[in-house]
């Protein structure tokens, strides 16, 4: 297809007009504060969920089922309240973050390994080699997703296994389109073309001197498909093929709560917050990094 | 000229049939829809197993039925839904309507919430103000779409009392589901599928407005002493704003997943309701069907659009 | 200028393009699919007003005196115990339903299960209804009164005079019964529940116009629940001959006329909604709601929404969370309902020593899943130890759930324990079996860890073991949170639950090759509608008469048992039979039972009152939707 692009370089405003100020601190402004606020919490909630947790992952009675969170008639005993199964809200969202990080890295990291190679191939080769790489991409991203990963689950049972392939099978297009993208341009470039004629095997090339070329984009990409994922999760889960319990992803926790919602609104509510949070200090940093690593894709994504 | 043509023309033929292959491959690996209606063979006469097979057009070999699809397919003929034994493209076509003023209303909500927020980030960069803005419009797509569906529903439908002293009142302003009170009803399904690309609309209307704010043409009008509110809201917003209108065509494939979510929230009779009623019942050539309008639908605007960009934009270099 | 990327004519064009196809699309669209017709017959009808309270006689039940010692040959005479509402039909009651699917009125070929698509709404009648107040003794439908020859080879019905179809096709005569019958029983079938009526019918025989005979190959006690009310399995439709034969098969399949109930049909529009309307002068009951709109809203905590802002006046309410949704200003009702919910420990698909012969004599052969080393499998030899340590094993398992706990905290109070023998509800079954309350089954499931650890470890597994455990959903909306708490459960004495959700349809082919040697754990809702999606489809599944009802479970004792009972001729030998059933259950826990839940109804106050629901009788006990019983608010 004809790119008509037309690739500007565009500094940063930001970078331009503010320097950095005198003395030690550094400018809030250039950091994505809010982003860290909201993520380090959860970071450690999923590292350290056991020593973090007040209660354990599938601790709790069932006369003690749907208490409120404090500040709503609860008690400090349980401060976001219990859900249908007397288990504890707070130590379920904190597991939680571990399941829910789990799931998105790894199909994070098989999409996006799978992803950049496709773009790598794609981009340098070009030619026919591109033009399928490129209808394929194009066929993944006109296919409504939702619909053959429910019909999948459908046939297979739902499972973590198959909701990380599926997850992985969402990601991969954009990772290939965006470092496709990246590699024509650098293809171009001249330490690429010496090493072509200092005789450098295509891998190698591909290897040692455009991948390095193509990390920071893949990072924004990662970061921003982060959300996706979750949420995808959590659709998944609200159409009855998500991850089966008692694993305590958070998408499933805010599906199965929405019965309660009527009653005891708490045990959708603070899960789907979460996602919510979390989805949104990604998509901050997200935004961050492509402004500072990688300003051209601003007009992309 | 005819070159690019022909070989466009080409890779899209190419790219509907391998979706049609695709298709065809996810309805076979549902199974054999005999087993769910008879159960297995076993359990069945030899002839009514085989006249079920004929039925269902299921005898011949996997190749020959796949073309006799294609054959019928080209003829505009979807199949017919196995329970409902009904043309799909009846099934479908009675449904599109609603989803398609779903979504326009949907898109239409985007545009209201993500563009002036989208300003506002733009004009106030990394204060307060953008970080707030731009959280507020991502927070309708990063929450679960089903679930802020259901939060509005109990807020705004059932509603919530509200006491502010002088003023006392219930939030019960909408009806909770489908699509019977008029144009109220459009509201709460249109706002939870809009909130959802709003974050979308705003980071596109933040980033142009942005380029367009740093250009030379917007310095020269400050510079020849108009004032703040005039160059934005004059120059700046008018030439940053077709960008995010653009962001619809993107969008499709990611509105016909979104509208499954919120039609069965919100009740709703539309294409999204069906294919999960499809999905259920592993009725596949309802699914079939609708996988297909989606995708055709893609392929074949992007197909148009290329051919018509080309013989109006004679810059393009035809590689 | 610097041209941002979006603002290309390209994208631009591309934008129009959608625009112009979503146009296309919004405008152009076709109407509303809307089933609607209105034979001029019906206007007629329509200025009927009467004011005649019916005479309601009756009569005893008549007992004939044979040579040989059979009960069942008794011919029960009543006629409809309902009086017509004093005011007449009036307002309009709006019910939420999980799924508005699509008409299908035509005998042969249905695709869905009658019974759950065109009885549920009252718009059918069928030949019989076990009455109200007194389960088991008044009959009331479209048949008078039944009588068995002395054989038991013979049952003539007399069909119910002066009840008129719908539409204007005439009185409901022995001819349409027949034709109905028939053409129900067709080859290709896809009714579920025919499997007994279809094998022991020989022919049927219309007498006269209010006489018609079934001929059977063999006496069968069960042939005669085919004619029953919903809630028998596979309830024989009865439906007009002459609308038939005037329309055709495919018109006739999607013409809403020719009901027999207190409502019929005004408007029927798939995915969406169903009016019904009152028949001001139906024969049995005329309903105090002159119109009722059943809307469809697929997601529960949506219809729960809708009930609180009063849109809809009748949903059921999944969360089973009366006391709490009371404050709220809605009434639940606790509907006397048939959810059964067990683990089936699927996997002892084999035939032992002596083995199993099939309809051609043939043995059956061992299923793919069958594999002695699961320790609740054990062994296919009834003598051996393995076999032994496996039932310990089984009893084991349900010896560890604590069944009360669910009932009281998951279902809220709507439910009870399951009891041991599986499926039956033990006041049922006392009703049903005199015997078996006279025998003084051992009914209660008990809930002792300890014990259970002990047999566990006595069975050779002290350490307990791991399963899969398949939760099919979409039918019980708690279904996976019961699983989770069998599995917290069942943690205690060391079996480690490992649970995988799918849909029951997703389950099904594996279940009926028998290819899962896992468990299953099923939770019927006895209706209530599911969590994400509407259910009423995975049982149009279950229609092929072979098939149907197939859990996938087949055990060479109840393949006895049960072909024991079925050559029954006599009342004590089947009771006796089922004695022996009862027993051989307790003890072998084939299928875990785990609770049996009720329905619950939110009902909006200020449109209704009061709901007698009928009682029923045996294991299902009876029609949860028969709206022409519910009251008005006094």
């Amino acid at each position: 297809m004809a790119e008509a692009r037309t690739t500007v370089p565009v500094l940063d405003a930001t970078l331009r007009r503010s320097s950095w100020r005198p003395g030690w601190l550094p400018d809030l402004r250039r950091w994505p504060v809010t982003s860290v606020i909201i993520l380090v919490p959860f970071a450690i909630a999923a590292v350290a969920a056991p020593l973090v947790a007040p209660y354990g992952l599938n601790e709790g009675s069932l006369s003690d089922r749907l208490l409120p969170p404090l500040f709503f008639g609860g008690t400090t005993d349980h401060i976001l309240g219990t859900d249908p199964l007397g288990r504890d809200m707070l130590s379920r969202i904190i597991y939680g973050a571990r399941i829910t990080a789990l799931v998105a890295g790894v199909a994070l990291v098989a999409g996006g390994a799978f992803g950049t190679v496709m773009g790598l191939i794609s981009g340098y080769l070009g030619g026919w080699v591109d033009e399928v790489i490129m209808r394929i991409v194009d066929i993944k991203f006109s296919l409504p997703f939702i619909l053959i990963a429910l019909a999948l689950t459908l046939i297979y049972g739902s499972s973590l296994e198959l909701l990380l392939a599926l997850l992985a099978f969402l990601n991969w297009g954009g990772f290939a389109r965006q470092v496709r993208g990246e590699v024509l341009l650098l293809r171009e470039m001249d330490y690429v073309k010496l090493a072509k004629v200092a005789g450098a095997s295509t891998p190698r090339i591909l290897i040692k001197h455009i991948f390095p070329g193509v990390l920071n984009t893949v990072a924004v990409v990662a970061t921003i498909s982060v959300g996706g994922l979750i949420l995808a999760e959590a659709g998944l889960s609200f159409l009855g093929a998500g991850i089966p319990p008692p694993t305590p992803a958070w998408g499933s926790m805010t599906a199965s709560g929405r019965l309660y919602i009527a009653t005891s609104w708490w045990a959708s509510v603070m899960p789907g917050l979460a996602i919510a949070l979390v989805v949104v200090a990604l998509t901050l940093l997200g935004d961050w990094m492509r402004d500072r690593l990688d300003p051209r894709l601003r007009q992309v994504l | 000229m005819k070159r690019f043509l022909v070989r466009r023309a080409f890779t899209a033929v190419i790219t509907l049939l391998a979706v049609t292959v695709l298709v065809f491959v996810l309805a076979r690996m549902t199974g054999d829809p005999r087993v769910l209606l008879l159960g297995d063979q076993t359990q069945t006469s030899q002839e009514q197993w085989d006249a079920w097979g004929r039925d269902f057009g299921i005898d011949k070999p996997i190749a020959i039925q796949y073309v006799i699809y294609l054959g019928k397919l080209v003829r505009g003929d979807l199949g017919d839904s196995i329970l409902q034994r009904r043309p799909v493209a009846e099934l479908i076509w009675h449904r599109l309507p609603n989803s398609a003023q779903l979504a326009g209303v949907a898109f239409a909500f985007s545009i209201v919430i993500g563009i002036p927020l989208g300003i506002v980030a733009a004009v106030t960069r990394g204060s307060a103000w953008d970080y707030s803005s731009r959280s507020f419009a991502m927070f309708g797509h990063a929450a679960p779409s089903f679930w802020v569906g259901i939060v509005l529903i109990f807020v705004f439908a059932v509603g919530v009392n509200v006491n502010l002293g002088l003023f006392e009142f219930k939030t019960d302003w909408f009806p909770t589901s489908r699509k019977e009170a008029g144009l109220l009803s459009y509201v709460l399904p249109g706002l939870t599928l809009g909130w959802a690309s709003a974050g979308g609309q705003l980071r596109l209307m933040r980033s142009s407005m942005l380029e367009v704010l740093d250009a030379e043409y917007i310095k020269l009008a400050r510079a020849k002493g108009a004032s703040r509110t005039t160059v934005i809201l004059k120059h700046a917003v008018r030439n940053a704003f077709i960008a995010p209108l653009t962001y619809a065509g993107l969008t499709l494939a990611g509105l016909v997943t979104g509208t499954i979510v919120v039609e069965t929230v919100f009740a709703w009779p539309g294409l999204g309701l069906l294919s999960i009623w499809a999905v259920n019942n592993s009725d596949y050539p309802i699914l079939q069907g609708i996988i297909l309008l989606v995708t055709f639908a893609f392929v074949l605007t992007a197909f148009i659009t290329d051919v018509l960009y080309a013989f109006l934009d004679p810059r393009i270099r035809f590689t | 200028m610097r041209v941002p990327v979006f603002v290309r004519p390209r994208l631009l064009i591309l934008f129009g393009c959608l625009a112009v196809f979503g146009l296309a699309i919004a405008c152009g669209g076709g109407t509303k699919e809307v089933v609607r017709e209105v034979p001029v017959d019906r206007i007629i009808e329509k200025q009927v007003v009467r004011e005649v309270v019916k005479e309601v006689a009756v009569e005893k039940q008549v007992f004939i005196e044979v040579e040989r010692p059979v009960v069942i040959t008794q011919i029960i005479v009543a006629t409809p115990t309902a009086v017509p509402a004093a005011a007449g039909p009036s307002g309009t009651l709006i019910v939420a339903d999980a799924d508005i699917a699509f008409p299908n009125l035509i005998p042969c070929k249905f695709a869905y299960d009658p019974q759950q698509q065109v009885h549920r709404w009252s718009v059918f009648d069928t030949a019989y209804y076990w009455g109200f107040d007194e389960p088991g003794i008044s009959l009331i439908g479209l048949g008078k009164s039944w009588t068995y020859n002395p054989q038991q080879t013979v049952l003539t019905w007399k069909v119910r005079k002066g009840v008129a179809f719908d539409g204007g096709w005439g009185d409901v005569t022995a001819e349409d019964w027949d034709w109905s019958w028939n053409s129900q029983h067709c080859d290709g079938s896809l009714h579920s529940g025919i499997f007994i009526s279809k094998s022991y019918t020989k022919e049927t025989r219309v007498v006269d116009e209010s006489t018609i005979e079934f001929h059977l190959t063999e006496p069968n006690l069960f042939y005669l629940y085919k004619f029953s009310g919903p809630g028998e399995g596979g309830s024989f439709t009865i439906f007009s001959k002459a609308k038939s034969d005037a329309l055709g098969e495919q018109k006739a399949d999607r013409n809403l006329t020719g009901g027999t109930g207190p409502f019929r049909f005004v408007k029927w529009s798939p995915g969406d909604e169903i009016v019904t309307e009152a028949r001001p002068d139906h024969y049995r009951r005329v309903p105090e709601y002159g119109t009722v709109r059943i809307v469809e809203i697929p997601e529960a905590a949506t219809q729960v929404a809708a009930l609180m802002a009063k849109e809809v006046d009748i949903a059921e309410m999944p969360t089973i969370d009366a006391a709490r949704v009371a404050d709220s200003g809605i009434n639940v009702i606790k509907l006397l309902g048939d959810g059964t919910s067990q683990i089936i420990m699927q996997g002892r698909f084999c035939f032992g020593p002596q083995g199993v012969l099939d309809d051609k004599g043939n043995p059956v052969p061992d299923r793919p899943a069958f594999d002695p080393s699961k320790p609740w499998v054990g062994s296919c030899d009834p003598d051996s130890q393995e076999w032994e340590n496996a039932r310990k094993v089984r009893n084991a398992v349900a010896l560890a759930i604590n069944r009360q706990a669910i009932v009281d905290n998951i279902l809220g109070g709507f439910g009870f324990a399951g009891a041991k023998p599986g499926f039956m509800f033990k006041q049922a079954v006392d009703q049903y079996v005199p015997l078996a309350k006279a025998a003084g089954l051992d009914w209660e499931s008990k809930y002792d860890s300890s014990a259970a650890r002990a047999l566990l470890s006595e069975a050779g597994w002290p350490n307990g073991f791991e399963v899969l455990m398949r939760v099919t959903t979409g039918d019980h909306p708690l279904a996976v949170e019961m699983a989770e708490a069998i599995a917290k459960d069942l943690a205690v004495i060391g079996v480690d639950v490992k649970i995988e959700t799918l849909t029951y349809t997703g389950n099904r082919p594996a279940v009926v090759a028998r290819e899962n040697g896992d468990w299953w754990f099923q939770a019927d809702s006895g209706g209530a509608p599911s969590a994400a999606f509407p259910n009423t489809e995975t049982w149009a599944h279950r229609r092929n008469p072979e098939a149907a009802f197939n859990s996938g479970w087949e055990l060479p004792e109840a393949v006895v048992l049960s072909k024991v009972m079925e050559r029954c001729e006599t009342q004590q030998c089947l009771d006796e039979g089922r004695v022996a059933m009862f027993d051989w259950w307790a003890e072998d826990q084939g299928y875990v039972s785990v609770v049996n839940s009720f329905g619950a109804m939110g009902v909006n106050p200020d449109k209704v009152g009061d709901w007698r629901q009928p009682l029923g009788i045996g294991i299902h006990p009876g029609n949860r939707f028969s709206l022409e019983y519910l009251q008005k608010p006094k």
